[in-house]
C-alpha cells in the first residue's frame, strides 16, 4: 500500500476532481434525477418489480439503491447487447507472398447473463452471433491492374463464458476473462478474380479441411451504468483469441489460419 | 513490477503458445526448392508440388497424405541402394513408383517428367492415358492421326460426304467437307487441334496452310451464310485440344444470347482445398454479320466425338451439346476439361517445376463443371447418342450424324 502513497500523493488533485465528476455525472444524467421517478426505483416500488420493492415500500435514494444493489450478492441479470466485429487471421502466407490479408469489420450481437457472486465477480455466460470477416488482396505488380481480391463474411455462433470482475459503484469498469467455444455456421465471399471483372458473391461451400469448431480465450473491459434501478446498461469491448485452427489438423502438411476477433457494443440487462 | 511484468510475459507466451505453427511451405516453382540431389529429395519435391498446386483435390479420391507416408520410405530404400552399392533404380522400377503414385488422379491433363537425379535418364508419364487405355471401348481401338485420315477419306470415297479437302498447318491438320442431301448441304469439319483464331490470322507460308485456314473460312460461311445449310457436323474425334478462346467460332458463331455452358474455379492459396467459388464461363456471341442463330433457324449441329476427344476437343463437345439444337454423338470423351493458364502469377496452382530441370508436372490449372453436371475430369462427357468405334468403326457415328440431321 506505502508503494502506492506517493502516486496517490503525487496525483490528488486529480483523483478528487474524477470522483466528483463521477458523481456529478451520475446526478446530471437523467436516469439519476430524483425527479425522474417514473424511471427510478419508485415505479419498481409501486409495482413490485424491484429488489428493492420487494424488501417494502419505503422510499430510498436513487443513488442509495444502486450502492445496495452492488454491494448485494446472488443477482442474475439478463439483457441483449450488439456492436460491430472486427476480425483478422494469423496465418502463414505460405509461398503466396503476394497474398495480403486484412482484418474486416461485421456484425456482433447476442444475449447475455451474468451472475453476481460478489460486489467485485460475477459469471457471465453469452451467446452470440458474430461475424468473423476478413480480406484478402493479391498485391502482385503484375495484377495491380485487376483488382483480383477475396472478401469473406463468416458467420459464427459464440458461446464466451467469462469471470467479469468489477470495480466502482455508480459507473461501474468491468474486466472480462474467460474462455469461449463456437461454432462457424456459414460463410460467403465477394470474389474478383482473373476471370470476373464484377465483384461474385457466393455462399461459402465448406470443404473436408474446414474446421467448423472454434474455440479460445476472450478478454475484454467495459463500463456499466445503472440508469434505472434494475437495468444496466453497459459498453464493452472484447477480444476473442481463437486456439482453433480453421483448418483440420493433416497427417502430413499443416497450414494455419486462426482468427483474432475485436468486438465493441452495447448491451442493456435487467437485474433480477 | 518487474517481476509482475515477467509474469504476464510468461502467461502471455503460454497463451500465444497454444497456437501450433504451420508446416513451410515451399514455392514448387522456386529453383532453390528443386536443388536435391536424391530420389527422397525428388520425391518430396513432387509430392509437396502437387501437395499445393494440384487443382482437383476436391474430386480426387486418392489420399495423398497416405502416398506419402507409403513411398517416402521406398524411395529412401533406392537412396540407401545408391549410397552402398551405387546401384541406381532399373527403369520399370523408377517408373512404376511414379506411376503407382499417380494411377488414381483425376486430372487426365497430367504428365509427369522426371530425370533419374544421378543417371539423369528421362521418364515421362501420362496417368490419364493410361486409365482411358484401360476403357472397355477403348481397348483395341486405333485412335491414330492415320486411322481417321483414312475413315475421312473413305467418308468420301464412301458417299457420306460428296466432297472435301484437307488442310495442314504444322503438325495440324483440318478436313473440310459437304454432304448434298437433294438441293441442302450439311457442312462438315475434322480439326486435329483448336487453333482457329492463330490460323485465321496468320498469312499462310505453304499450299497446306493456304488450304487449313481456306477449310475453316469455307465450313464458317457455309454454316453462317448459306440458305440450303441443311445442318453441322463438327468432327472432334481424335482431336487434341488447343485454345479455348475458340469456342467463339464453334459455338459463338451460332447462338442468338450468350450461353453459359460451364463453371470454372481455381486455388486462391496454399491450402489443398483453397479454391475460389464456381466462376460462371460464358461464349459470348460473335458479331451479327459473322453469326447464325441456330436456335431462330432451327438447324440441327452434330458434334462427333471419341475417346481420344481431348481437352478443347470435349470442351467444345460439351458446350455444342448444350445448344438448343445441338447433339454430340459418338464415345464418352477423355476426361481432360481442366483448363491451362499459362501466366503462373495468376493463379496458385497447375503445372509446376522445371521443363529443363529433373522434375516437371504438366497439369491443370482450373476444375471445369460443364453445366448441369458434375466435375466430369478423369471420366468424360457422355454423348447423347452413343456410337462405340469398337462397334461400327468411324464410319457408325458419322452415318449416325447425317441421318439424324436429315430427319430433324
Amino acid at each position: 500500500m506505502n508503494r502506492h502513497l506517493p502516486f496517490m500523493r503525487r496525483n490528488r488533485r486529480w483523483l478528487v476532481v474524477a470522483a466528483i465528476a463521477l458523481l456529478g455525472l451520475s446526478d446530471a444524467l437523467p436516469a439519476f434525477s430524483q425527479s425522474n421517478e417514473i424511471r427510478s426505483g419508485r415505479i419498481g416500488i409501486e409495482f413490485g418489480k424491484s429488489r428493492y420493492g420487494r424488501k417494502g415500500s419505503q422510499y430510498k435514494s436513487r443513488r442509495n439503491n444502486i450502492m445496495e444493489n452492488n454491494s448485494k450478492m446472488g443477482f442474475w441479470s439478463v439483457g441483449i447487447l450488439g456492436g460491430a466485429s472486427f476480425n483478422w487471421q494469423t496465418r502463414e502466407a505460405g509461398y503466396a507472398y503476394d497474398r495480403t490479408f486484412d482484418g474486416a469489420w461485421g456484425a456482433h450481437a447476442g444475449v447475455t447473463g451474468t451472475y453476481m457472486f460478489f460486489d467485485w465477480l460475477s459469471i457471465r455466460a453469452d451467446i452470440l452471433y458474430t461475424q468473423k470477416n476478413y480480406n484478402m488482396r493479391r498485391m502482385h505488380p503484375a495484377l495491380q491492374e485487376l483488382n483480383i481480391h477475396s472478401n469473406y463474411t463468416n458467420h459464427y455462433l459464440q458461446v464466451p463464458v467469462m469471470a467479469d470482475w468489477t470495480f466502482g459503484s455508480l459507473v461501474r469498469a468491468h474486466i472480462f476473462t474467460g474462455a469461449y467455444g463456437a461454432a462457424w455456421l456459414s460463410g460467403e465471399a465477394a470474389r474478383v478474380t482473373p476471370f470476373n471483372k464484377d465483384e461474385l458473391k457466393t455462399k461459402y461451400q465448406f470443404t473436408p479441411e474446414d474446421n467448423r469448431a472454434d474455440g479460445g480465450l476472450v478478454g475484454g473491459v467495459g463500463i456499466s451504468w445503472d440508469p434505472i434501478y434494475y437495468i444496466r446498461i453497459s459498453a464493452e469491448a472484447m477480444i476473442f483469441y481463437s486456439l482453433a485452427n480453421t483448418v483440420k489438423r493433416q497427417p502430413v502438411m499443416n497450414d494455419t489460419r486462426y482468427n483474432n476477433t475485436i468486438v465493441i457494443g452495447l448491451s442493456a440487462r435487467y437485474v433480477f | 513490477m518487474k517481476q509482475k511484468l515477467l509474469y504476464i510475459a510468461l502467461i502471455a507466451t503460454l497463451v500465444i503458445g497454444c497456437r501450433p505453427k504451420g508446416d513451410i511451405y515451399f514455392d514448387p516453382n522456386d529453383p532453390m526448392n528443386m536443388a536435391y540431389t536424391t530420389y527422397t529429395g525428388q520425391f518430396e519435391a513432387f509430392w509437396r508440388g502437387m501437395n499445393t498446386h494440384y487443382v482437383f483435390w476436391s474430386e480426387d479420391s486418392t489420399d495423398w497424405d497416405a502416398v506419402y507416408k507409403d513411398m517416402l520410405p521406398r524411395f529412401q530404400e533406392l537412396d540407401t541402394t545408391y549410397a552402398t552399392s551405387g546401384t541406381t533404380p532399373d527403369s520399370a522400377t523408377f517408373a512404376g513408383l511414379y506411376a503407382e503414385m499417380t494411377a488414381t488422379l483425376r486430372d487426365h491433363h497430367m504428365s509427369i517428367q522426371v530425370l533419374d537425379v544421378h543417371t539423369n535418364k528421362p521418364f515421362l508419364f501420362y496417368p490419364g492415358v493410361a486409365e482411358v487405355k484401360q476403357r472397355d471401348y477403348v481397348v483395341g481401338q486405333n485412335y491414330s492421326f492415320e486411322a481417321i485420315q483414312t475413315a475421312i477419306n473413305g467418308f468420301v470415297s464412301s458417299g457420306l460426304l460428296s466432297s472435301g479437302t484437307w488442310g495442314e498447318m504444322g503438325e495440324q491438320h483440318n478436313f473440310f467437307g459437304i454432304r448434298n442431301v437433294d438441293d441442302k448441304k450439311i457442312a462438315y469439319l475434322w480439326i486435329s487441334n483448336f487453333q482457329i483464331s492463330q490460323a485465321l490470322s496468320k498469312e499462310p507460308e505453304s499450299e497446306g496452310e493456304t488450304a487449313y485456314i481456306q477449310n475453316l473460312r469455307s465450313w464458317l460461311d457455309l454454316c453462317i451464310k448459306d440458305e440450303n445449310l441443311l445442318g453441322i457436323i463438327l468432327d472432334t474425334r481424335c482431336n487434341l485440344g488447343g485454345k479455348v478462346e475458340d469456342l467463339k467460332y464453334v459455338v459463338g458463331s451460332f447462338i442468338g444470347k450468350p450461353l453459359h455452358y460451364a463453371d470454372l474455379r481455381y486455388k486462391e492459396g496454399v491450402g489443398r482445398y483453397e479454391y475460389t467459388d464456381w466462376i460462371p464461363a460464358i461464349i459470348d456471341t460473335v458479331a451479327a454479320e459473322n453469326r447464325r442463330d441456330l436456335e431462330a433457324s432451327n438447324i440441327p449441329y452434330v458434334v462427333l466425338s471419341n475417346a481420344m476427344s481431348i481437352s478443347m476437343g470435349e470442351i467444345s463437345a460439351a458446350a455444342i451439346k448444350q445448344l438448343p439444337t445441338g447433339c454430340m454423338i459418338g464415345e464418352r470423351t477423355f476426361g481432360a476439361h481442366g483448363q491451362i493458364v499459362s501466366n503462373s502469377a495468376l493463379l496458385h496452382d497447375g503445372s509446376f517445376g522445371d521443363k529443363d530441370g529433373l522434375h516437371y508436372v504438366y497439369t491443370s490449372s482450373m476444375q471445369t463443371r460443364f453445366r448441369g453436371e458434375e466435375v466430369l475430369e478423369g471420366i468424360g462427357v457422355s454423348p447423347d447418342k452413343s456410337v462405340l468405334q469398337v462397334e461400327s468403326g468411324y464410319d457408325g457415328a458419322m452415318e449416325k450424324a447425317i441421318d439424324y440431321i436429315k430427319a430433324y
